[in-house]
C-alpha cells in the first residue's frame, strides 16, 4: 500500500527557499496533480517525493517506510520526465526493459511486461525502433511505458504533456487517466496547465510561491477556491476581480461597486459577510456566471446590472463580452445572439450564488 | 521546528560530501597535472632568475640577469622581429584559406563530409612528416615545386626556397598554413552554422548582392569564430617550433629563426639555461596579451 | 519566371565555383602526401632524372624493405606504439573521472577549474625545455618511455579532459535522474548512461591523444638521446641529419609512421570533426 506522505517538508537553495514546509498526505491509489505557475516549486517536490533532490528539513513517508535518506533507485517509484529522457542509444525494447534488467528480472517475464505495456500503449510495432525515430507522442508514450513496465508503488509525472501538440495533449491526457484506472498506483501529476489538472485530477494541490494554497477535488477548486490565487488559478477565462465594499442596508446586504451599482447578496452568504461591511474588499464572479437578461429569466439571488460591450468575441457556442465595472475590466460568458457589435447597451444578470467575497488584506476568500 | 533542527546536521554534511565528491574524482588529474604542467611552469620561473654553470652544475641566483643578457642581445631581438613577421603570416594565410575552404564546404551539400575528411589530413599529420614532405617538394634540384614551375616556365632557373634568406620565411609559413588551416577551417565552418537562414532570405529580398550578404549577415554572425580561429592560431604560431627547427634550423643566417628555435638553442647548443627559461617567460607574455586582447574583444560584443 | 531561371543558374555557378575550388584545395593538401607515396617506389635512379620523372617506370619496394629491415626504425615504430597506447589510456583514465567530477557533481568552481586547466594549454611549450630535462634527469627517467609518457602527459590531459567534459555537460541531466529512477546507483549510471552517451567524445579524446603522443617530436627528440626510447619521429629525423640523406628511404618511413594515424582517422574522422566543432577547440 502507497500512501505518501509529506510532512513539513522544506528545502533551500542555498539561502533561497523554495518550498515552505509542505504537509501533504496522498492516500493509496490516488490520482493527484500539483498544479501552479511555473516556478512556483512543483517540480522540486516532485523530485524530493523521487529522491532526485535532498530535503533541506521535514519528512518524506512512502508506504510505511521515511525515505528521507533513500536513494532513488529504492524507493519503487517511476518517472515521467518532461523531455521524456528516453536513452537515445537504445530502442523502445531496450528502453521500456532497462529498469527490469538492472533489478535483474527474469527475461521471461521482462518480455511479458514489456509487450503488455506495450499493448496498453498501442506502441507494439515500434519495440525496435530508436527514439528519434518517433514523434513526440511516441516517445511519450515509450516514457510511460518504461514507468508502467516497472509496475511502481508510486508513479510520478512532470509535466510530461508539455512538449507535446495541443490536440495529441488533450488526447494523451484521455490516455493517462485511462492507464490509471487501468494500473490503479498512487499518481502524483505536475504540470502548470489548470485545465490539464481538473481533468486529471481526483485531488488538486495548487501552489504557489513555494507553499500549498489549498488542496482539494477538482470541483472544490472550483466552486469553493479558499483564497484569490486559486480563485484567479483555476477556471478559464479568469476570474473577474472587482473592486467592492459591502453596504448593509439591515436586513438586506449589497455588494456596492463604484457609486452607483449595488447587487443584493444571497440570503445564505448575508451572516458570513456582514462582518465585512464598510470596508473595501473584492468581489469575485466568474465570466460563466454573468449572463445576459434578455435570453436569462432573473431567478432568486440573481442581481441585474447594465453595461456598455466593449471588445466582443464570438466562440461559436456562445460569445466572450468585455467591458468595465467601476474602470476595472471585466468579462462576460454570454449567449451568441446577446450581442453583436462594440458600444451597445446590454442588460445583464450577475448569479450571486456563485459570488465569491476577497479580502485584500489577506488574499482569502471569505 | 523540531524537525527542522533534527534533520539539518546530516544535510549539511550530505551536502558537503557532495562538493569534495566532485574534487575527489578530479584528484588524480590534478595531481599529475600539479607535477606534470605547474611543477615544470614554475620551476622555468625560478630558473629565469638563476645562472647556471654547465661545468660546474652549480646554480647561482641572477635577478634580473638573464633578462639583461637578452635585452642586449641582437639575436634576441632578431628572433623577436621573426617571430612577429612569422606570427601575423601565418594569421593572415591560415584565415584567408581556412574562411575560403569552410564557406565552400557549407555552400555544399553532397560530398561534404568527404571534403572536410580530406582537408583535416594536415592538422593529424606529424610535424616530422609535414616538415619531411615539403623539404622535399622544396628541394632545389630534386623538388617537385621547382620542377613544376620550371615546366610551367614561372621559373627559368631552380629557386632554393628554404637556403635564400627572402624565401625562406615565406616558404616556411606557406608549409605551416598547410599544417594549421584545417583548425581555422574547422572553427568557422562551425561558425558558419549558426549563420541565420532567415536572414540570409531577407537580404536576398532586399536585394543584397552576395558580398553584401556576407559582409552584412555572414561576417558578423561568424566574428566569434574568427576570433577565436585568431587566437587559436596566434598562439600555435608563438608556440611553433618543429617545423621550422626541422626544415631550416633558424637559417639561413638566423632569417627564420623564431622565438622558440632561440630558446632551444640558449638551452640545449649554449647551456645557458637561464637565458632560456628567461626568453620563454617572455614568449609567454607575449601569448598572454594576445589572450587579454581576445578577452577584451569578447567582452566587448 | 526569368528572374527566377537566372538565380537558379547563379546558385548553379556558385556551386560549381565552391566544388572547383574544393577540388584544388583538396589536390593541394593530399598531394604532398601523393608525391610522397610515388617516391617511395621509386629506385633510387629516377630521382636524379631532368626533368623530373613523376610516374616511376619500375616500381619497387626496396625502400621499404631497407627501411623495415632496419632494427633502429622497427624498435622506434614499437617505441612510438607504446609510448602513444599508454599515453592515451593514462589519459583517459585520469580525465574521464575528473571531466565527471567537475561537470556531472554540480561542484562549486568546477568550470573554473575546467578552464584553468584548458588554459595551461597556452603555455610555449618551451617553457617545458628546461624544466622538464631537469625533472626528468633527477627521477632517471631520461632516455625512458616513462619520461616521454609522463612529459606527454602535460599536453593531452588538459585537452581529454577539456573534451570529455564538453560532451558531459551535454548530457541533460534527466536521464542521468531516469537512470537512478530506472534503478542504477551511482556507478551504473556512470557506465550505462553518461559514458555511453559521449563514447564520440570519448573516442575523439582518445584518437587525439594517440595522434599527439604518435606524432610528438620536440620532447622526444631532447629527452631520449638512445635507440632504447626514441620514437619514430626522431628517428626519422636521424635518416634527415645523415650525411647522405637517403630520400627515398625517408619517403618509405614517413609514409608507414603516417599510415597509423591517417587510417584511423579517416574511418572515424566524423567523430573527430564533431568532437572539434562541438567544443574540443571551440569551447
Ligand atoms: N538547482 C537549483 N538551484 C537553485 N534554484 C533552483 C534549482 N532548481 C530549481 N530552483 C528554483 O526553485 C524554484 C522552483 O523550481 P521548480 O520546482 O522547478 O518550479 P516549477 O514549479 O516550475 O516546477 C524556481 O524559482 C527555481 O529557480
Ligand atoms: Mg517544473
Amino acid at each position: 500500500m502507497a500512501k505518501v506522505v509529506l510532512r513539513k517538508v522544506r528545502k533551500e537553495f542555498g539561502s533561497s527557499v523554495v518550498v515552505h514546509d509542505i504537509d501533504l498526505t496522498i492516500p493509496h491509489q490516488e490520482f493527484v496533480v500539483l498544479v501552479g505557475p511555473s516556478g512556483c516549486g512543483k517540480s522540486t517536490t516532485l523530485r524530493m517525493i523521487a529522491g532526485l533532490e535532498d530535503i533541506s528539513a521535514g519528512e518524506i513517508h512512502i508506504g510505511d517506510t521515511l525515505v528521507n535518506d533513500m536513494p532513488p533507485k529504492d524507493r519503487n517509484i517511476a518517472m515521467v520526465f518532461q523531455s521524456y529522457a528516453l536513452y537515445p542509444y537504445a530502442t523502445v525494447w531496450e528502453n521500456m526493459a532497462f529498469g527490469l534488467r538492472v533489478r535483474r528480472y527474469p527475461q521471461a517475464e521482462i518480455r511479458r511486461r514489456v509487450e503488455a505495456a506495450a499493448d496498453i500503449l498501442g506502441i507494439r510495432d515500434m519495440l525496435d525502433r530508436k527514439p528519434r525515430q518517433l514523434s513526440g507522442g511516441q516517445r511519450q508514450r515509450v516514457a510511460i511505458g518504461r514507468a508502467i513496465v516497472r509496475d511502481p508503488e508510486v508513479f510520478l509525472f512532470d509535466e510530461p504533456l508539455s512538449n507535446l501538440d495541443a490536440k495529441l495533449r488533450v488526447q494523451m491526457r484521455t490516455e493517462i487517466k485511462k492507464i490509471h484506472q487501468r494500473v490503479a498506483t498512487t499518481m502524483i501529476y505536475v504540470t502548470h496547465d489548470q485545465v490539464e489538472a481538473m481533468t486529471l485530477a481526483q485531488r488538486i494541490v495548487v501552489m504557489n510561491a513555494g507553499r500549498i494554497e489549498q488542496i482539494g477535488t477538482p470541483q472544490d477548486m472550483y466552486e469553493r477556491p479558499a483564497t484569490r490565487f486559486v480563485a484567479g488559478f483555476i477556471g478559464s477565462p479568469a476570474m473577474n476581480f472587482v473592486p467592492c465594499s459591502i453596504s448593509d442596508g439591515g436586513a438586506e446586504l449589497g455588494v456596492r461597486i463604484g457609486e452607483s451599482l449595488v447587487l443584493p447578496v444571497p440570503a445564505g452568504r448575508r451572516d458570513r459577510y456582514r462582518a465585512y461591511s464598510g470596508r473595501s474588499m473584492l468581489l469575485g464572479i466568474r465570466p460563466e456566471h454573468c449572463f445576459d437578461a434578455k435570453t436569462h429569466q432573473p431567478a432568486a439571488g440573481q442581481a441585474p446590472f447594465e453595461i456598455v460591450a466593449g471588445v466582443v468575441e464570438p466562440l461559436g457556442i456562445d460569445t466572450m463580452v468585455h467591458f468595465e465595472l467601476a474602470a476595472t475590466p471585466v468579462c462576460a460568458r454570454v449567449n451568441s445572439y446577446a450581442v453583436s457589435s462594440e458600444g451597445e447597451r446590454l442588460a445583464m444578470v450577475m448569479d450571486m450564488n456563485n459570488m465569491h467575497l476577497i479580502d485584500p488584506q489577506t488574499d482569502k476568500v471569505v | 521546528m523540531t524537525a527542522t533542527a533534527a534533520s539539518l546536521p546530516p544535510l549539511r554534511r550530505r551536502r558537503h560530501t557532495w562538493i569534495a565528491k566532485g574534487y575527489l574524482f578530479a584528484m588524480p588529474l590534478l595531481v599529475v597535472l600539479a607535477l606534470a604542467v605547474l611543477l615544470p611552469a614554475l620551476y622555468n620561473v625560478v630558473i629565469a632568475f638563476f645562472d647556471y654553470n654547465a661545468m660546474t652544475q652549480a646554480w647561482r641566483f641572477a635577478g634580473l640577469k638573464n633578462f639583461v643578457k637578452l635585452w642586449d642581445s641582437p639575436y634576441f631581438w632578431n628572433s623577436f622581429v621573426v617571430t612577429l613577421i612569422w606570427v601575423v603570416g601565418n594569421i593572415t594565410l591560415q584565415l584567408a584559406v581556412g574562411l575560403a575552404v569552410a564557406l565552400a564546404l557549407n555552400s555544399i551539400v553532397r560530398f561534404r563530409g568527404a571534403f572536410t575528411g580530406i582537408m583535416m589530413i594536415p592538422w593529424i599529420s606529424s610535424f616530422v612528416v609535414v616538415a619531411i614532405l615539403f623539404l622535399w617538394i622544396y628541394h632545389p634540384q630534386l623538388g617537385v615545386l621547382n620542377d613544376l614551375l620550371l615546366r610551367l616556365g614561372a621559373i627559368e632557373r631552380p629557386v632554393a626556397w628554404l637556403a635564400s634568406p627572402e624565401l625562406a620565411q615565406l616558404s616556411l609559413i606557406l608549409a605551416n598554413t598547410w599544417k594549421f588551416f584545417p583548425l581555422v577551417m574547422i572553427t568557422l565552418f562551425a561558425g558558419l552554422q549558426d549563420v541565420s537562414t532567415e536572414q540570409l532570405e531577407a537580404a536576398d529580398v532586399d536585394g543584397a548582392n552576395p558580398f553584401q550578404k556576407f559582409r552584412m549577415v555572414t561576417l558578423p554572425t561568424i566574428m566569434p569564430s574568427i576570433s577565436t580561429a585568431v587566437l587559436l592560431s596566434t598562439i600555435w604560431a608563438y608556440n611553433s617550433f618543429t617545423l621550422p627547427i626541422i626544415m631550416t634550423a633558424g637559417g639561413p643566417l638566423r632569417a627564420t629563426e623564431i622565438l622558440g628555435l632561440f630558446i632551444y638553442k640558449q638551452a640545449f647548443d649554449s647551456f645557458d639555461f637561464g637565458a632560456a627559461a628567461a626568453c620563454s617567460l617572455v614568449l609567454f607574455v607575449q601569448i598572454l596579451v594576445v589572450i587579454m586582447l581576445y578577452l577584451r574583444v569578447l567582452d566587448k560584443r | 519566371m526569368a528572374r527566377q531561371r537566372s538565380k537558379r543558374a547563379r546558385n548553379r555557378l556558385r556551386l560549381a565555383l565552391a566544388y572547383g575550388f574544393l577540388t584544388v584545395a583538396a589536390t593541394v593538401v593530399v598531394f604532398p602526401y601523393l608525391w610522397m607515396a610515388l617516391t617511395s617506389f621509386k629506385p633510387i635512379e629516377e630521382f636524379f632524372t631532368y626533368p623530373l620523372q613523376w610516374l616511376s617506370e619500375n616500381w619497387t619496394l626496396g625502400q621499404y624493405r631497407a627501411v623495415l629491415e632496419d632494427p633502429r626504425f622497427l624498435k622506434s615504430l614499437w617505441n612510438s606504439f607504446v609510448v602513444s597506447t599508454t599515453v592515451t589510456a593514462v589519459s583517459l583514465l585520469l580525465s574521464i573521472p575528473a571531466a565527471y567530477g567537475l561537470t556531472r557533481l554540480r561542484v562549486r568552481g568546477g568550470k573554473g577549474v575546467l578552464v584553468m586547466i584548458l588554459s595551461s594549454q597556452f603555455f610555449p611549450p618551451m617553457i617545458f625545455f628546461v624544466p622538464f630535462y631537469i625533472i626528468l634527469s633527477q627521477f632517471q627517467l631520461l632516455n625512458t618511455i616513462s619520461g616521454l609518457v609522463f612529459a606527454y602527459l602535460s599536453v593531452t590531459l588538459p585537452v581529454c579532459t577539456w573534451m570529455i567534459a564538453t560532451t558531459f555537460r551535454n548530457i541533460p541531466y534527466e536521464l542521468e535522474e531516469a537512470a537512478r529512477v530506472d534503478g542504477c546507483g551511482d556507478i551504473r549510471t556512470i557506465l550505462e548512461v553518461v559514458l555511453r552517451m559521449s563514447l564520440p567524445g570519448i573516442i575523439t579524446a582518445g584518437l587525439f591523444a594517440f595522434v599527439l603522443a604518435w606524432q610528438e617530436y620536440i620532447f622526444a627528440l631532447l629527452y631520449t638521446t638512445t635507440t632504447e626510447a626514441q620514437t619514430a619521429p626522431v628517428i626519422l629525423f636521424f635518416f634527415l641529419g645523415q650525411h647522405q640523406i637517403d630520400y627515398g628511404r625517408l619517403m618509405a618511413a614517413a609514409v608507414l609512421l603516417s599510415l597509423p594515424i591517417i587510417v584511423p582517422f579517416m574511418v572515424m574522422q566524423r567523430y573527430f570533426r564533431q568532437g572539434h566543432g562541438e567544443g574540443g577547440v571551440k569551447g
